[in-house]
């Protein structure tokens, strides 16, 4: 799926994890040297907008 | 915010800008080692209110050599602006070898030479047809790359930039949203007047500030790498002026969260400045607009054109007036233009367009484009509501004075074509 596509509809058979700001969770590994691309599909527990820092 | 990190720790953050509906985030990573583990956690740099909690489906990296990709700008931007002005979106062009980086606003630059708040962003949508900002930031074309440098756009050889692979790294340099080298230039070298300071000083930037090294940035940036969309299948190797519409085909989003950070920052009056859903974007191809100045900020406005929405109950509403400093200096390109619409009209209101060329400025109107209207889609998200899509070729000459039109046609536009003398103004179809 491309960058900036909704995606609410596949949350049910996706492979999900929570995060939090206490510990960093692992989510990929490299297969070989190159430059790549990250892509997911990601909801925060806040709505925007974001109140000001 | 979520952190993004590598082997070599840090590599970038992303801003949930949908908050907690599902989105499909991006960004380029750079080059990792075979075996390079990729991991998330929210920032610290979250907003202070914000719940520290996200959820993150389907995560995945994938290898590219796309040459857009692997030359593509990582920004760095202040921790203080993280949720202000911020490039969110970036369009290149393999024709052109360059990107453009979209920005939510521009606190500085126009807005703020052109009064600030409400009345800036009055003539900035008016010159321009938006409330974001574009910049052509990055070039790697020709002898040696150039970069928007808040000074002018300089090639590296001149001043160099840090890198990370082929990819620029690029500092806030002003308010215009230009750049600099490093965390030094804002309120320094990139100017302390209004338009180039206009957040006051921003500690590890101009103040506060014992050191501009790269390993000193931690705690004092934001670093996105945003993933660019292609600007040359909207037609941008062609005509520059194309790059207006890579966020309402890519990005439709953009316009709510720019409009959320304007009534955010006390920008949105309801009397020079509204909210998304008041106006309507028209993109119209032109040649040979003449005139200068604009409708708000100028002393004097002079030639150009007016392009005006008839509803289908028969009211006009006009656009501000658009002459040859906001519309390519007349070059033969596409322009967009922004009319502020009475609260509660609808893409099913308009009815046509009438083009109005100004003070016997004879305009070439080639085509007409996209018209829309930005809608509200739930929390921080939009759709857009369409009076017309796609091109539709035009050959009218509108000029009030009629000149080099002979039996009703003039041929002196581009590609020498005949070109149907039409007076001074012409109905165009949606």
């Amino acid at each position: 799926m491309p960058p900036g596509d909704a995606d609410g509809d596949a949350a049910t058979a996706a492979t999900c994890v929570d995060l939090d700001d206490s510990a960093a969770t692992l989510v990929a590994t490299a297969d070989g040297a190159a430059d790549y691309v990250l892509t997911f599909a990601g909801r925060s527990c806040s709505r925007w907008p974001a109140p000001a820092a | 915010m979520l952190e993004v990190a590598g082997a070599r720790g840090l590599i970038g953050h992303v801003i949930l800008h949908q908050g907690a509906e599902s989105f499909m985030y991006a960004m380029h990573l750079g080059a990792l080692a075979a075996g390079e583990p990729i991991s998330l956690r929210v920032s610290t740099l979250s907003a202070q209110a914000a719940t520290r909690k996200a959820t993150a489906c389907n995560a995945t990296i994938a290898a590219t050599t796309s040459e857009g990709v692997v030359n593509a700008p990582i920004y760095r931007w202040p921790v203080e602006k993280r949720f202000n002005d911020v490039p969110l979106v970036v369009g290149w062009s393999a024709a052109r070898h360059g990107y453009q980086g979209i920005m939510t606003n521009e606190d500085g630059g126009t807005a703020e030479q052109c009064g600030g708040g409400a009345s800036g962003m009055q003539a900035e949508i008016a010159r321009w047809g938006r409330s974001t900002d574009i910049e052509g930031h990055y070039s790697y074309g020709g002898t040696a790359p150039t970069w928007e440098r808040c000074t002018g756009s300089v090639p590296v050889t001149t001043t160099a930039i840090r890198t990370e692979g082929a990819h620029p790294i690029l500092y806030y340099g002003d308010g215009h949203n230009r750049l600099f080298e490093d965390r030094s230039g804002y309120g320094q070298t990139c100017g302390s007047g209004t338009p180039e300071k206009p957040d006051g000083d921003l500690p590890g930037w101009n103040v506060s500030n014992a050191s501009s090294a790269l390993a000193d940035d931690a705690g004092k940036v934001i670093i996105l790498r945003p993933v660019p969309f292609d600007m040359d299948a909207l037609g941008y190797a062609q005509f520059g002026g194309r790059r207006e519409g890579v966020a309402d085909h890519y990005a439709p989003w953009l316009y709510r969260i720019t409009s959320l950070e304007l009534a955010r920052e006390g920008k949105i009056d309801n009397a020079k400045t509204f909210g998304m859903e008041r106006y309507l974007y028209v993109d119209v191809r032109v040649a040979d607009v003449g005139g200068s100045g604009d409708s708000y900020c100028s002393l004097t406005v002079s030639g150009g054109f007016r392009l005006r929405a008839i509803t289908t109950g028969g009211d006009t509403i006009s656009s501000p007036q658009i002459t040859a400093d906001y519309a390519s200096n007349g070059n033969h390109d596409w322009k967009r233009v922004a009319i502020a619409l009475p609260a509660g009209t609808t893409a099913a209101d308009i009815d046509h367009f009438v083009f109005d060329a100004y003070d016997n400025d004879g305009i070439y109107l080639t085509a007409i484009g996209d018209a829309f209207i930005p809608k509200a889609a739930g929390a921080s998200d939009a759709t857009l509501d369409y009076v017309r899509q796609g091109t539709t070729p035009l050959a009218l000459y509108v000029d009030d004075g009629s000149s080099g039109c002979t039996a009703g046609v003039n041929h002196g536009g581009p590609g020498g074509a005949a070109y149907t003398c039409a007076g001074g103004q012409v109905d165009v179809a949606k």
